[in-house]
């Protein structure tokens, strides 16, 4: 309830801010903008209870920039979505917060939370589902994908003629809050790309972090999905590592993502598990506003892991997105996924399921 | 499985089309910033694609561009982003929500842009050709 009303007198307080308007408040010239992104969903899916049919209330998404002088930046995104536990079934949670100094021309120092740089999707899209091409994320962000890191950041963009950019983060780890980080060894990424045309970017990273103990913080992504009840969980040191690769080219008559990741994750007990997970996006503008589309979503946890534990699963979707407007969209995805392997799970083939969802920006 | 990802990924990356064509003919250009009277096309586009966050004295790029209402919007959008003035104004919104851009400033008229651009150190904007008169100081050359 404490961080509720924190919260409510941060966004009243961030209102004030951009109340103020583009210019010459306290004399400086100053401009501030707030948006918010949302999006409503339907499902129509059938399992062992029998069919369903469920209109769902999305993420809501609050997003403002402000600039505090021609070479420092203020973003901030607070999401309130939906949680079963909380007294009015909504929680709200800074998702990203952070100040940025552009000390030189396209070269920045960032510090703050920040969607970890580790691929393209975390790098791009963060909440605004009217920016996804497609319904939701790839199942990785459940299990290997470092959602967030909290701490320092070195950017560059747009340099020399391929468009090179770099990101490198020093940060609390995977097992951290944001408010603690029981190590003095931070995690660590690395990350580049370049540009070589424009909506293309081809990215490649790496992520290191060694985990004081195997509890994901509520932020990382790692633990989402997981069913295995805390107390049975492995506790013990992981040292986690994870490379991926990303390939994007969003262009005027074809669209295609791919995200790629291998990861490693080591413990004491049972050695190094290697893991892997393959997402592959296509769509084919057909005009600019519509767009039929296909994603593969791939991914296999080691029979070894104790981080997140064993799980070969298969994602197939297809879909068609339309367009109202940059602010506007409807997507109808129907989708099937495979369950070849999860841990404390029968195996099980889920759908095929019929999603529908309004995404919108204002 | 590896092998067929990795060969996906091979086709798409063959099957990638020409660049967007741009036609900076068509339209006008104002800036204040001191020292830049004159840019290349190429120059010209990167800038305004996000190319460029600090003029060389420091100051910050302040692009300004004309608002979806403003009949500049579409030839704009057409001859230098080569698209439409949704996919404009998607562009730069997509850019600011990932924390890599500062939001362009969106005005209605000639005069607006103008205007603003003459109050606003580092301000650079584009105006369609022929629809306002632009002081001498602020005329920037597309060579």
């Amino acid at each position: 309830m404490c961080n509720k009303k924190h919260f409510l007198i941060y966004m009243f307080l961030l209102e004030c801010l951009a109340s103020f308007g583009p210019n010459d408040a306290f004399g400086q010239i100053r401009q501030t903008q707030f948006n918010g992104f949302g999006h409503l969903e339907f499902y129509w899916d059938r399992d062992e209870g029998g069919r369903q049919a469920s209109f769902a209330l999305g993420e809501h998404d609050f997003f403002v920039t402000s600039s505090l002088s021609d070479k420092i930046t203020f973003l901030g995104e607070y999401v309130i979505r939906f949680n079963s536990k909380s007294a009015t079934n909504f929680l709200p949670s800074i998702e990203r917060s952070l100040v940025k100094f552009n000390y030189i021309n396209n070269h920045s120092i960032i510090v703050g939370k920040v969607h970890t740089p580790v691929n393209y999707w975390n790098d791009v899209y963060h909440h605004g589902r009217v920016f996804f091409p497609v319904i939701d994320r790839p199942l990785s962000f459940s299990y290997f994908v470092p959602l967030h890191t909290l701490g320092l950041q070195f950017q560059g963009q747009n340099l020399g003629k391929l468009n090179f950019g770099y990101d490198f983060m020093l940060g609390n780890g995977i097992s951290s809050t944001d408010i603690a980080h029981e190590s003095v060894v931070p995690s660590v990424t690395g990350s580049v790309h370049i540009r070589p045309k424009e909506g293309m970017r081809l990215g490649f990273s790496y992520y290191w972090d060694n985990l004081h103990d195997n509890n994901p913080g509520v932020h990382s992504g790692h633990n989402s999905s997981i069913t295995i009840p805390d107390d049975q969980r492995y506790q013990g040191p992981v040292k986690f590592r994870l490379a991926s690769f990303s390939f994007a080219s969003f262009r005027e008559k074809f669209e295609f993502l791919n995200e790629t990741g291998f990861n490693t994750s080591i413990t004491d007990s049972t050695g190094t598990a290697r893991n892997f997970s393959q997402y592959i996006y296509a769509g084919l503008n057909v005009t600019e506003k519509s767009t039929p589309y296909f994603v593969f979503d791939y991914i296999d946890v080691a029979d070894n892991d104790i981080h997140v534990y064993p799980l070969e699963k298969l994602k197939i979707a297809f879909g068609y997105r339309y367009a109202f407007n940059y602010l506007l969209n409807v997507k109808v995805q129907l989708e099937k996924t495979w369950e070849f392997e999860h841990f404390g799970h029968e195996h099980s083939s889920f759908g095929p399921f019929l999603r529908v969802q309004l995404a919108y920006g204002f | 499985m590896r092998a067929i990802s990795l060969l996906v990924i091979l086709l798409a990356w063959s099957w990638q089309g020409l660049a967007q064509q741009t036609d900076l003919g068509q339209l006008e250009f104002v800036a204040n910033v001191n020292g830049v009277k004159t840019l290349s096309s190429k120059e010209a586009v990167q800038i305004f694609r996000n190319g460029r966050s600090l003029w060389a004295n420091g100051e910050k790029v302040i692009i300004v561009l004309p608002s979806n209402k403003s009949s500049m919007a579409e030839p704009v959008a057409k001859h230098l982003y080569g698209g439409s003035v949704t996919a404009m104004q998607k562009f730069w919104l997509a850019l600011v929500f990932q924390g890599r851009a500062n939001p362009p400033v969106f005005l209605q008229t000639e005069e607006e842009i103008v205007a603003y651009i003459s109050k606003n150190p580092g301000a650079i904007g584009v105006l369609s050709r022929g629809t306002a008169s632009i002081p001498a100081s602020f005329q920037l050359t597309i060579r």
